[in-house]
């Protein structure tokens, strides 16, 4: 065991450090959709032109050829300079990455990467949620070799905003669920799509719902093999449950320090119970720094990434929920009164425990998956 | 960044849990709950022949020369088997006591290392608090004390064995502890227990207690995986029904999580300046001091009506846990010191420029 950098990855953190001291925007985040959006995707475009976007990803296809540590470097020093996280949705590129056949990963991935073309993930539904294998949008081969896709696609993140869906759609049977399912890339501007944006308890327009009426893509548009679309959701999958892979931890640190801030303005910087509220949380944001350094170890180590990942989901969503419970804490009645800032970060907290597969998803992978359990 | 343990420590885990297997186990726990102390004093003669008991000492004295990361790896598979034995205190709390004593006055510390070495189990003198190396004028309780041990002393700047012990109850009988009966004249120097050797022995302490924590959490979570694998009821295993399973699952991520802040924090201290191993110590202690509490409390309830019983072994983990917990700082003062610090040092800036 040896947590420190290795005198390449020292090096590595020194220049992006420097770069961070030019580059860092000089406006902060907006509090709003779909500003907050646009100001992301800046953020994004700045990165990958300074070479730091995909940092573990192959050269060929717009990453750098690096490994997962430097990724946590990345998220490291973005936090410790106060920057804005990188975009959290690097994930949903995984899956063109690891099934893509070559011209699809050349197509896709530098435009994916640059957020030159924003990708949104079509998965759930109206009727499947947790139950994806459920779903009922339709992808029929016609006589020409083109898919005609059919259905709707509910909580789809940046749906309002984005240039191509990855949709999950049934090729088998109604009844063959998970055998039955393929992945498909479908530009939104295909005639026949048309999304409607919903709008979140926060008031954020981060989703949307899309619809398919009679889309037309070309067969190439599949991703993986004909009724292989869930071991293409799987690889996605268990890459957003990751701890390692969101930028998350310098944001809640950040968060905290801020919730540190408004104590201090309060006199309670001395108070027990704020303390010792406080000093839990930053136990949770230790653990789960080291623990998500023990994965990404695991991974630089050649072990594949896997449902182990919804133990770093539980621990994360536990850890985000407290933060934001803590702040109202901490404002005591003011957090009612107001903008309401904090009290739109909490609310946005609570979906933490549903996006990406529930609480409850997560504990039926790790006790079936992980432990064996037999149901 | 690697996070991985070495070949060797991986060696040591398994030689680690086979020996426990042998040496320990629920059957030895239950004797030393009976005040039958022979089966645990075996046991650590076993612990002893295989090099283990000295794993801290520098090899100068004879010991092991190991570091803080290997104590912990042997730790956990020892708490995980319930083993009666003072490893905590007598392998890990004492050489380090003993080692900042020899940072403090050369030498001091040198003729009770190789007591150590020799396979002498040693309590460790506390404060009334459980702390060490104690606050002036509280300390009294003796870590890990059977009638017939010494226990270390540090007063002033040196160390002193003292003898002048009786028994007082504790929850853990794995753990038994002891109160000293004469006066000490002369408490820990505060120079001493303020300067870098004893924070960071101290910073040891704490970070073994999170390993022996997560070995506890360990050994209380495959009792309960493998209980509800087997026992039915409706006509199927208990581990079928979802209540039981998201239980079992919770359990898991307590115990990976214990796993990644225990062994980050032991190679902290090993490796890093005492502030952020003092820091890293306190954080692991918390936080597997809750979950172990926590996971122990939940993996009694997937035993049912048996978990709560004196036969099961439920309450045998529970105890431990909640020992554990206290000694070496309690979860709730951590948890604030913790908190204090970081309001000081992130809040008063955002303060400052708000």
């Amino acid at each position: 065991m040896d947590l420190r950098d290795t005198p390449e990855q020292a090096q590595f953190r020194a220049r992006l450090r420097s770069w961070l001291a030019e580059n860092m925007p000089s406006e902060a985040e907006p509090a709003t959709m779909p500003a907050r959006f646009h100001y992301i995707v800046a953020w994004q475009k700045k990165l990958y032109a300074g070479g730091w976007v995909a940092l573990s990803w192959p050269r060929e296809y717009g990453g750098q050829g690096l490994g997962p540590i430097e990724e946590s470097i990345l998220n490291q020093e973005l936090g410790r300079a106060g920057a804005p996280a990188a975009a959290s949705f690097t994930f949903l590129g995984r899956s063109v990455l690891t099934h893509g056949t070559e011209e699809q990963k050349r197509r896709y991935l530098p435009g994916f990467l640059s957020t030159e073309e924003i990708w949104c993930q079509g998965f759930s539904e109206p009727e499947a949620g947790s139950d994806l294998a459920s779903l009922r949008t339709t992808a029929v081969l016609d006589d020409n070799g083109n898919f005609v896709i059919n259905g709707q696609k509910l909580w789809t993140s940046r749906g309002s905003f984005a240039d191509f869906c990855l949709v999950l759609a049934r090729t088998g049977t109604p009844e063959s669920r998970h055998r039955g399912i393929s992945a498909i890339i479908v530009p939104m501007t295909t005639p026949g799509v048309s999304r409607r944006p919903l709008i979140m308890s926060n008031g954020d327009e981060e989703f949307a719902e899309v619809f398919f009426d009679d889309v037309v893509v070309p067969g190439e548009n599949l991703l993986g093999e004909l009724n292989g679309g869930w071991k293409v959701t799987q690889a996605t999958l268990a890459y957003e449950r990751g701890a390692a892979d969101l930028g998350y931890l310098a944001k809640y640190e950040r968060m905290l320090a801020e919730i540190s801030g408004e104590a201090t303005r309060r006199g309670l910087a001395d108070d027990a119970a704020t303390t010792e509220a406080v000093g839990r949380v930053l136990t949770h944001l230790e653990t789960l720094r080291l623990h998500s350094q023990r994965r990404l170890s695991d991974r630089a180590n050649g072990r594949p990434v896997g449902a182990e990942t919804s133990i770093d989901k539980l621990t994360m969503t536990h850890t985000e929920q407290l933060l934001l419970h803590t702040a109202l804490d901490v404002l005591g009645p003011s957090a009612v009164l107001g903008q309401g800032g904090w009290f739109k970060k909490y609310l946005y907290s609570r979906a933490a425990s549903i996006y990406g597969g529930t609480s409850q998803i997560q504990r039926n992978v790790i006790s079936g998956r992980l432990l064996g359990l037999k149901e | 960044m690697d996070f991985s343990l070495t070949d060797e420590q991986q060696m040591l885990a398994g030689a680690a849990r086979a020996l426990s297997a042998d040496l320990f186990g629920e059957a030895v726990a239950r004797l030393a709950l009976a005040d039958d102390r022979a089966a645990g004093e075996k046991g650590w003669a076993g612990l002893h022949a295989a090099g283990l008991t000295a794993l801290l000492v520098p090899d100068e004295f004879g010991g092991g020369g190991g570091s803080v990361l290997d104590a912990c790896v042997v730790l956990t598979e020892l708490s995980a088997a319930l083993a009666p034995v003072p490893y905590l205190t007598s392998a890990v709390a004492v050489p380090a006591a003993l080692l900042a004593l020899n940072a403090a006055i050369p030498g001091s510390g040198d003729a009770l290392l190789r007591r150590v070495v020799d396979g002498e189990p040693l309590a460790l003198v506390v404060d009334d608090q459980l702390r060490w190396p104690g606050t002036v004028g509280a300390t009294s309780i003796c870590l890990d004390w059977v009638p017939g041990r010494a226990a270390l002393y540090v007063q002033d700047t040196s160390a002193v064995l003292r003898t002048d012990i009786d028994a007082v109850p504790g929850v853990d009988p794995l753990h038994p502890v002891g109160r000293l009966t004469g006066p000490s004249p002369l408490p820990p120097a505060a120079d001493f227990a303020a300067g870098e050797a004893a924070r960071r022995a101290r910073a040891t302490m704490r970070v073994a207690s999170a390993a022996a924590l997560t070995g506890c959490l360990e050994g209380a979570a495959r009792l309960a995986w493998s209980y509800i694998a087997t026992r039915e009821q409706y006509g199927r295993p208990l581990a079928s029904f979802q209540a039981i399973r998201h239980l079992a699952a919770d359990l898991l991520v307590d115990l990976e999580t214990c796993r990644s802040v225990s062994q980050g924090a032991a190679w902290t201290v090993d490796n890093e300046d005492v502030d952020s191993a003092e820091r890293a110590a306190a954080i692991a202690k918390a936080w597997c001091g809750q979950a172990a509490v926590r996971s122990v409390e939940t993996a009694t309830q997937l035993l049912g009506g048996i978990g709560v019983t004196w036969e099961s072994p439920a309450h045998l983990f529970l105890r431990n846990a909640h020992h554990f917990s206290a000694a070496y700082g309690d979860t709730r003062t951590l948890l604030r010191a913790l908190g204090s610090e970081f309001i000081n040092l992130r809040g008063k800036a955002r303060h400052g420029s708000a």
